[in-house]
């Protein structure tokens, strides 16, 4: 094992997010998967930084978490407003811009 | 790497298990302890006895009901989700203990031949284990009261997760000026650096913000709406019975001693004796006795607390955790920031202490002079004959009481019971 | 030297920085458990055991991340993610989304298919991407940290504040424009009027902009009932008439004469017997008056209160009852 099985790892990791995107109709669960996703790159990014030797890695893989909590503040709350006024939070309900 | 961390990184593993039983051991026995000590000391204050039955002078009293809590039927709601609602007292009760890991209980011992400090792990980020244990705690909180199944227990476990987590970064904002000054995140290091003086006396902001912050969170009085009994029967572990309700029983108790072991360790110096009693120091075990006392210090202060003050409402505590701590905590931590910017940068000492005496004096005086708003009177039209007291109502002094003696010195006789003669006394006659 | 010759001198040998036997295991014991959380999250129906997989996930990762050397990393990651980020998903979904689930039928016709297809395509792609880099990157790892800086966290903080100094100060900004938002969404929509204070609910209850001022009394609040079908006495003995309930019958209650109170037989200073007799009067004469599930209680509070007239309790205790 090297330290290039956690690249592969995290690879797996972000397609089962991008499935769980397409898949899932509950707004809060896609939201998860992208999640998801955003955590199988900060592993990316930390195994770069330990195989390069250099903290530059951590320290993106920190604002990449920054931002993240950012999102999800921001996500949920529009989510929120969508089910008081809605009543549901499935994605498929959300379609009245559609042509 | 540390001293600390050399001695502990070629600890065997038997060592590593000893620490770890002892831990368990500590954290068991001190939640015990804790219990009948909060009654006794709570009965005392309130001038009644507390437990004294069971055992010498009933010291026992815990380990009873710890029994007798196993030996209850464990009931499990129908609409309980079962796994989480089984694994949720699990998720309280494991973080609990983890944070004892990092706690420096002492210094250096030898135990069976191995030199070795009287700690498990010392991590470079030692002080952001327990900051993680205290977050993982909240879920168990949070999944016990929504795998209830039940609306009373949901809401009282999401009052009391938004408490914890509220608390918790006032928490780590007050570790931020102890990091500062110490140099590191690490437990170990932080005691070593407090060598010279106690952080207590060098940050007392810091101190203050992390006492409140710790009461508040693990839910303690004055901060324990989430489970009052008389608001909300029990909060998150209402339908918890048995040995899960004894599981977070249990994780609350060995939190309040985890808080109290960091606040011993980050402001009081760990396992260090004070001054005149300094040459004690070079015995680790020693060292931890001097620990244990300091923690006890801390547990005592949160059974005052609760056998005095009144409970928070809600958006009080909540109101003091975001706008007063965190704000305050800010200022704090900018103003040392500045201080030691302008040491470290070779800037006088004495400038330094002139400018803060001048910002101290005016703060002062504008705190002193400024008039007080007048509250505007509001005239309160009744509507209704309903009596209500008068406005303006000015309760007159009670008039001191007049001793019982002075009735039966005049008649020579004492009061008898009005009617178990049968005949109505008659004292005032004799007078 | 000129730049050829700087250009011609190869770098010095970077360490290598092998797998330790624990960090082998540690990723195959936790590796898999990501992945099964993270399937486990796209498949659970319940989206709370779906929420509970990716706190799993993510806990693993942060394993990982102490285990490559990012302590601090690792540790932010609980905190922050699992601790915060996690727990705003779980507030949610506990508040909002429980009931709302996916239906098992998929409205959009291949959408399953395709998505599945897709994935794996992306899978296949990515790790054909890494396979050849398993063997042949040689790590260099990060000791004690780097950049000459001793440790992992005063690492970090350098490069945040130094190289890194311009996106801290915009993620900054954009974490208070976050915030900000978030407060505008939650709150535009509940606040419509200010909320009263309890001293201003009071001046308006005072005012006569409800009913009455205090609520309505409560079944035996002056009586020795607790039942709903006894109405309340008013001190002056009469039977309030808010308080009888107009779907459950009435139990017949005994309007006590309204007398005059002795002051003395209240305060248990006896002054003349006529006081004590009326109090030996008052249980008598009540006892067949009180609703039927009291009759014990009373009874027994006027039994004792004749007979234990020898323990001291001052007779004003009988003379509240009506």
């Amino acid at each position: 094992m090297t330290p290039t099985y956690y690249l592969l790892l995290s690879a797996l990791l972000f397609s089962i997010g991008a499935v769980g995107v397409l898949v899932r109709r509950n707004a809060i669960v896609v939201f998860m998967c992208i999640e998801l996703m955003l955590n199988a790159v900060n592993l990316t990014l930390v195994t770069f930084a330990r195989i390069n030797g250099q903290l530059d890695g951590q320290v993106m893989a920190f604002f990449v978490m920054v931002v993240a909590a950012a999102e999800v503040v921001v996500g949920l709350a529009i989510i929120m407003s969508i089910f008081r006024t809605r009543r549901t939070a499935s994605v498929d309900d959300a379609n009245l811009l559609k042509y | 790497m540390t001293e600390t961390q050399m001695l502990l990184a070629d600890d065997p593993i038997w060592l590593v298990l000893i620490k770890v039983v002892a831990l368990f051991a500590i954290g068991v026995v001190l939640t015990l302890f804790m219990i009948n000590w909060e009654r006794k000391v709570v009965g005392r204050m309130q001038q009644r006895p507390g437990p004294n039955r069971t055992g010498p002078g009933g010291w026992l009293q815990s380990l009873a009901d710890g029994l007798k809590l196993a030996f209850k039927e464990d009931i499990m709601p129908a609409a309980a989700d079962k796994r989480v609602y089984f694994i949720a007292p699990v998720i309280s009760t494991v973080p609990a203990f983890v944070a004892f890991s990092v706690i420096p209980f002492g210094g250096k011992v030898t135990i069976f031949g191995e030199e070795t400090v009287l700690q498990l792990v010392d991590l470079p980020v030692g002080v952001l284990v327990v900051l993680a244990c205290s977050s993982i705690g909240v879920y168990g909180i949070v999944l016990g009261g929504w795998s209830s199944g039940s609306p009373y227990p949901l809401l009282a476990a999401l009052r009391s997760a938004a408490q914890v987590i509220s608390y918790e970064i006032a928490l780590g904002l007050s570790i931020v000026g102890v990091v500062l000054y110490a140099g590191s995140l690490s437990t170990a290091d932080i005691v070593a650096a407090q060598a010279s003086s106690w952080f207590v006396l060098l940050l007392i902001p810091s101190f203050v913000v992390f006492t409140i912050a710790m009461v508040g969170e693990t839910n303690r009085a004055p901060f324990d709406l989430p489970e009052a009994e008389s608001e909300l029967v029990g909060g998150f572990h209402t339908e918890y019975s048995s040995l899960k309700f004894a599981l977070f029983f249990l994780a609350e108790y060995v939190n309040m001693v985890t808080v109290s072991a960091m606040a011993t360790t980050l402001f009081l110096g760990g396992g260090m004796w004070p001054w005149p009693l300094s040459a004690l120091n070079a015995n680790g075990w020693l060292q931890m006795i001097a620990f244990l006392i300091k923690t006890l210090i801390f547990l005592f202060v949160f059974i005052w607390l609760r056998g005095t003050l009144p409970r928070f409402r809600y958006d009080q505590f909540m109101r003091l955790g975001w706008k007063v701590l965190v704000p305050g905590s800010l200022l704090w931590i900018l103003t040392i920031f500045a201080i030691r910017a302008w040491r470290s940068t070779g800037g006088s000492t004495t400038a330094l202490l002139v400018t803060v005496g001048i910002l101290l004096v005016a703060v002062l005086v504008i705190a002193f002079l400024v008039p007080e708003r007048k509250q505007k009177e509001q005239t309160i039209e009744l509507a209704s004959d309903f009596p209500v007291p008068p406005l303006d109502l000015k309760v007159p002094t009670k008039p001191a009481r007049r001793k019982r003696r002075d009735r039966s010195v005049g008649t020579g006789r004492t009061r008898e019971p009005a009617l178990a003669s049968g005949a109505p006394a008659k004292e005032d006659d004799d007078v | 030297m000129n730049v050829l010759e700087f250009l011609a001198q190869a770098p010095p040998p970077p360490a290598v920085d092998t797998v330790t036997t624990g960090e082998a295991i540690t990723f195959w014991v936790l590796g898999p458990l990501a992945l099964l959380g993270a399937l486990g999250m796209v498949l659970a129906r319940n989206a709370v055991h779906s929420a509970l997989c990716l706190v799993g996930t993510m806990f693993s990762l942060a394993v990982f991340y102490i285990v490559q050397q990012a302590p601090f990393l690792g540790f932010v990651q609980i905190i922050v993610y699992t601790g915060a980020i996690m727990m705003l998903f779980l507030f949610v979904l506990m508040l909002v989304g429980r009931d709302s689930s996916d239906s098992v039928v998929e409205v959009l016709r291949g959408q399953r298919l395709a998505a599945l297809l897709l994935g794996l395509g992306l899978a296949v792609l990515l790790v054909a991407t890494i396979g050849p880099s398993l063997t042949s990157v040689q790590p260099v790892g990060l000791a004690a940290g780097d950049a000459g800086s001793n440790g992992n966290v005063t690492g970090i903080g350098t490069l945040v504040f130094t190289e890194y100094l311009f996106a801290f100060e915009l993620t900054s900004a954009l974490l208070i424009t976050a915030a900000l938002g978030a407060m505008v969404l939650a709150y535009a929509q509940t606040r419509a009027h200010a909320k009263r204070t309890q001293r201003e609910t009071v001046e308006a209850r005072l005012r006569g902009e409800h009913d009455r001022i205090s609520p309505l009394p409560g079944p035996g609040v002056f009586a020795t009932g607790n039942s709903v079908a006894v109405p309340a006495l008013l001190p002056d003995g009469s039977i309030a008439p808010e308080s009888i309930s107009a779907i459950i019958d009435a139990t017949p209650v005994q309007e006590a004469e309204p007398r005059a109170v002795d002051a003395h037989s209240i305060t248990g200073t006896p002054s003349t017997g006529g006081g004590q007799q009326a109090v030996v009067d008052a249980p008598g004469d009540d006892r067949e008056g009180v609703a039927g599930a009291l009759a014990g209680t009373t009874g027994g509070r006027g039994d004792a209160s004749v007979g234990g007239r020898g323990d001291g309790r001052p007779s004003g205790t009988e003379e509240n009852q009506p």
